[in-house]
């Protein structure tokens, strides 16, 4: 039923026949993403799946106009006067470790000029609904990976952009922190409903955080499926993990992903 | 373990000077040459309370200084714009490597012959040596910052000269501190030697006066100055780097 609720929203990010081709120094270019068509709503949470190699990361660094597509173009239809396109969440440890907690998390804030106070009010939102009022003046490598990653996650929310990209944020952490995180994560985000593309090597993540999940194929990327992912929300996700419709999609997805995976393993053999 | 460790390092400097003493007692020890430590004492305090040692090191720390921030200053700024800009690096970077290898005292005569005899030259002595190795660390400095901090500064809307501020400069300070702190021990280096011609006054200029007068005290008592200062140079370079970089992790 949300996913009626969502068909009847704007579209936010439409993604118009992006392929991404890598000059290679010896040999052939290496084709990253091929001719990938994409829409995505207004509110959507959408994760993307796909073996290593396949392209995830380069399209979300093409949204994030980090990297530019050798041909198509990803346009943004949801901007705000004044407020940034988007904000990335990275995969690896990418807080400023010269800056404070706060200081990383009103990073973009400062960067678009917005008032001191603002920013303080807004920082101490995000500590406190990230828990990490107490860490406020702490530097990065005073913090443990899990809560590095929750200061990541509180600067690019608190940034408040269209659109969230977040690139396998949680990939690094251990299984216990990680679930803790996509809790959270979850919580946040279901308080702010905003669109956001979400990639991740896992399918339990997909499933518990999206509202469609993408699976693409070996490299070159390009879209194999996409499923709509209609399990209740608010979730939790310890509840919905032994729900019969979760077990479902998962062996719908793992199917999916599996051929994939193989090619790509055949692909790195030969 | 600890407080014998402790105990260790305070007792084998001692024992050494008490070894020095007794050998050069019994005369196995040239005295004419290497002096004893009662002997040493016997000129250092004197020379001590009358401000005459002061005096000079107090001149010679000067000169340091002032060459000190005259080479390290345009050597940061040069550092970050050949780091930051592709273009001054390929234009700058052959002639550093070219005139880097010469040894800054083989400049000395040329310095003297432009610059005369007076305070300039030597302050320009040091500044040379300091110069290229603040150069060199601040530009491995920002050439040396992880690609993904350039990455969140843009896509965080960082301008160009917001960049510079937030992720070039504080990148690179871990570096320039270490090309500080190898600038200053240069400078103490090349004190001495560009005190040598043409100085009045000095640690310097200390040394080799007792050279001249064949006071072998006297230049011990320099040599001990010389120590002196540079623990404490070194120590406050320490003391600007904590409050500088806050975030560096010091076990």
């Amino acid at each position: 039923m949300e996913n009626n609720a969502l068909s009847a929203k704007r579209d936010a990010i439409l993604v118009n026949n992006i392929s991404k081709v890598f000059p290679s120094r010896c040999g052939d270019p290496v084709v990253a993403l091929d001719n990938i068509n994409l829409t995505v709503k207004e509110g959507e949470f959408l994760c993307i799946v796909g073996p290593s190699g396949c392209g995830k990361s380069t399209l979300l660094r093409i949204l994030a106009g980090l990297e530019e597509p050798t041909t198509g173009d990803a346009v943004v239809t949801i901007k705000e006067e004044g407020k940034p396109v988007n904000s990335m969440v990275f995969q690896e440890q990418s807080l400023f470790p010269w800056y404070t907690v706060k200081d990383n998390v009103t990073y973009g804030l400062t960067m678009r000029g917005v008032s001191k106070k603002e920013r303080e009010q807004i920082a101490d939102h995000y500590l406190k609904i990230t828990g990490l009022t107490k860490f406020a003046h702490a530097y990065p490598h005073q913090l443990s990976g899990g809560m590095k990653q929750r200061v990541s996650v509180a600067r690019a929310f608190a940034n408040d952009p269209a659109i969230l990209l977040l690139d396998e944020p949680f990939g690094s952490l251990d299984e216990q922190t990680r679930v803790l995180l996509q809790q959270e994560l979850l919580k946040i985000w279901e308080g702010t409903q905003k669109t956001a593309m979400f990639i991740t090597h896992s399918i339990d993540e997909a499933l518990g955080l999206g509202d469609r999940v993408l699976v693409m194929t070996a490299r070159p990327g390009k879209v194999k499926a996409i499923l709509d992912i209609d399990l209740p929300r608010p979730r939790d996700l310890t509840v919905i993990r032994s729900q019969p419709r979760f077990l479902d999609l998962f062996h719908t997805i793992w199917f999916s992903l599996r051929e994939e995976v193989l090619k790509a393993r055949a692909e790195e053999i030969n | 373990m600890r407080t014998e460790g402790k105990l260790i390092s305070f007792l084998s400097p001692v024992l050494l000077l008490i070894l020095w003493e007794v050998l050069a007692r019994m005369g196995l020890v040239d005295i004419r040459l290497f002096s004893c430590p009662s002997r040493i004492m016997e000129t250092f305090i004197p020379v001590l309370l009358s401000g005459e040692l002061l005096y000079h090191s107090w001149i010679s720390v000067r000169r340091i200084m002032l060459g000190f921030a005259a080479g390290a200053i345009p050597g940061v700024l040069l550092g970050l714009s050949m780091g930051l800009f592709p273009l001054v690096r390929a234009a700058l970077e052959p002639m550093v490597a070219a005139t880097f290898p010469v040894p800054k005292l083989a400049i000395m005569p040329l310095i003297l012959l432009v610059f005369g005899l007076g305070e300039s030259s030597k302050v320009f002595t040091i500044a040379i040596g300091v110069f290229y190795l603040v150069l060199i660390n601040t530009m491995a400095g920002v050439l040396s910052i992880d690609k993904i901090y350039l990455d969140v500064a843009k896509n965080y809307g960082a301008s160009r000269w917001n960049f510079y501020r937030t992720v070039a400069l504080p990148g690179a300070l871990p570096m320039i501190f270490a090309g500080f702190k190898l600038g200053m021990g240069t400078a103490l280096l090349l004190i001495v030697a560009a005190e040598l011609s043409a100085a009045r006054a000095g640690v310097g200029y200390w040394i080799w006066r007792a050279y001249d007068m064949f006071d072998i005290e006297r230049m011990f008592v320099a040599l001990i100055m010389m120590s002196v200062l540079g623990y404490l140079l070194s120590y406050l370079l320490d003391f600007i780097e904590q409050q500088v970089i806050p975030w560096k992790t010091t076990h």
